[in-house]
């Protein structure tokens, strides 16, 4: 009666009870993970059988190489990450007061509405060297960029979060003479959370390409720099090897992000 | 204690034209009233409540409130409507107490009443329950709680059982009654279905399709305290014939 349900039974994987998967039996997350070597395995034995030059498709085992007495790659992937996060913190900071204004009144929606949209329709890597015009060669570029493309999903995400709850419950604060301040806090920013957290999954993994997309136009140092440089020098399999980083990046992001919205809303998805 | 004259209610269409929703609407409701409103979909009932209780305005009349006009919103109202709409992130008795937080009171001073009403609706030990661990009837009885958790005069409930299967509705029904006599309360009710209408009410208010005007206003003259048993009796069933057949008259469905 006391007990709480939970769906923690320890046989499930962190990742299945992080994304919600159902809950499989072996066979079924074992057979992700045979695939996935298997792939890994053919990949290696098509480049060597072919005997294919490494510039063109180096094979893994020439991947993980590439990256052996290479410790500046820790220096290049901090870079990229903590672009990425400032970016990231910024579309927050500045995305959810922006879904509150669209939230608050149709008037105000109208006007924000096509700005952020033309914002978002703009090509940022078009953009980009034209930032690198206005603010310089540092950081501060490749912030704003993985700031541009992380905030949409957040104010998109949020403003429709803001706008969930039923009229009625709205009604019923309204009808108590609610201010605007608490039909915010105790009814519209709790019921967000959910769509809130949505928005972060989608914004961070796009704050890790617009943080590279920011190094590719003018950089020497970062991730995206690495890809660029080895690439120009036909050290692909160092090219391979840093997005092989920036994707364990955006994968471990993501799960940051999934379990702090699985500890901030146990709640959700447990119906009414 | 409520009383509606000659209340109307015009929306701008989509070409700027008036729709009339509510036609000149006459009505008293007495202190302590059961009323019940039946009539077809989309008549105007929730209209007709929102403006009752000042939450939509109204284009001509008036509507006097214990002898004041309503111009706005009033706090002496509570409200039940057809999902329970508890929020997820509080327990039970944080939800019926979630009133008393709007209106700026101290949640130490109602526990102890939250508590009594949850035992009133056969909720009590589960105040520290989340939401999705009742049932749908459990969770709506605790949003009759908390409609009246800051002792309003006036209870607006909303097809409350409406979503509810049909065993748990009857059941519910005849604890509404129990709930009603022992806290005294005005009650406002709007249902799809006859049969609970007339089983609850002390008056019938029937409805014509838009614009929403009353047909009849039929008065249940059933002993009280009433029981399932009071479904089996022939003057129970007359009112429901009765009442069926107006709305048939008027085309509208009833169900």
């Amino acid at each position: 009666m006391n007990q709480k349900p939970t769906n923690s039974s320890g046989r499930e994987s962190l990742f299945s009870k992080i994304v919600n998967l159902p809950k499989g039996t072996i066979q079924n997350r074992l057979l992700p993970a045979i695939t996935f070597i298997i792939l890994i395995i053919l990949w290696e034995l098509v480049t060597k059988v072919a005997d294919l030059p490494v510039w063109l498709l180096p094979a893994p085992s020439d991947i993980v190489k590439s990256l052996v007495g290479r410790n500046d790659m820790f220096m290049h992937t901090w870079v990229t990450f903590y672009e990425t996060i400032l970016g990231f913190l910024l579309a927050i900071l500045i995305g959810v007061p922006l879904a509150v204004l669209v939230n608050s009144s149709p008037l105000i929606s109208n006007t924000i509405y096509p700005l952020i949209l033309i914002t978002q329709s703009i090509p940022k890597v078009a953009f980009a060297p034209i930032l690198l015009i206005w603010v310089g060669y540092g950081i501060v570029p490749k912030i704003i960029i993985a700031f541009l493309v992380a905030f949409f999903p957040v104010v998109i995400d949020t403003a429709t979060g803001l706008n969930s709850p039923s009229p009625e419950l709205i009604n019923l604060a309204r009808q108590l003479n609610a201010s605007k301040i608490q039909i915010y806090t105790k009814i519209r920013f709790p019921s967000a959370l959910p769509h809130f957290f949505s928005g972060l999954k989608v914004a961070i993994t796009l704050s890790v390409i617009g943080a590279v997309i920011g190094e590719f136009v003018g950089s020497d140092v970062g991730l995206g720099y690495i890809v660029i440089m080895a690439t120009s020098q036909f050290k692909t399999p160092l090219s391979f090897a840093a997005m092989l980083l920036l994707a364990l990046m955006g994968i471990v992001l993501f799960f940051v992000i999934a379990l702090i919205e699985k500890l901030s809303i146990p709640w959700y998805g447990r119906g009414e | 204690m409520i009383s509606l004259v000659d209340v109307s209610k015009t929306y701008e269409g989509k070409h700027a034209e008036k729709v009339l929703a509510v036609k000149s609407i006459n009505l008293d409701v007495q202190e302590r009233e059961f009323i019940t409103i039946v009539g077809p979909s989309g008549c105007g009932k929730s209209t007709l409540l929102n403006m009752i209780v000042g939450l939509l305005p109204i284009t001509s009349g008036k509507i006097l409130f214990n002898d004041e006009l309503v111009v706005g919103p009033r706090k002496d109202v509570g409200m039940v409507f057809q999902r329970p709409l508890l929020l997820p992130w509080r327990n039970i008795l944080q939800n019926v107490l979630l009133p008393i937080e709007i209106l700026g009171r101290s949640n130490s001073d109602y526990q102890e009443e939250a508590l009594k009403l949850l035992e009133l609706v056969g909720l009590s030990g589960f105040e520290n329950k989340s939401p999705w661990e009742l049932s749908g009837g459990m969770q709506q009885r605790a949003s009759i709680c908390r409609a009246l958790i800051h002792d309003p005069t006036l209870i607006i409930m909303d097809e409350p059982f409406g979503a509810l299967d049909a065993m748990t509705r009857d059941e519910m029904g005849i604890e509404l009654l129990r709930i009603w006599q022992e806290r005294q309360k005005t009650v406002l009710f709007v249902t799809h279905s006859i049969r609970e209408a007339v089983l609850l009410a002390d008056k019938v208010i029937v409805l014509t399709a838009r614009p929403c005007l009353i047909q009849e206003i039929v008065k249940i003259d059933l002993p009280r305290p009433r029981t399932s048993d009071t479904e089996f009796t022939t003057e129970y069933d007359t009112y429901v014939k009765e009442i069926r057949k107006m709305i048939y008259e008027c085309g509208g469905k009833a169900s």
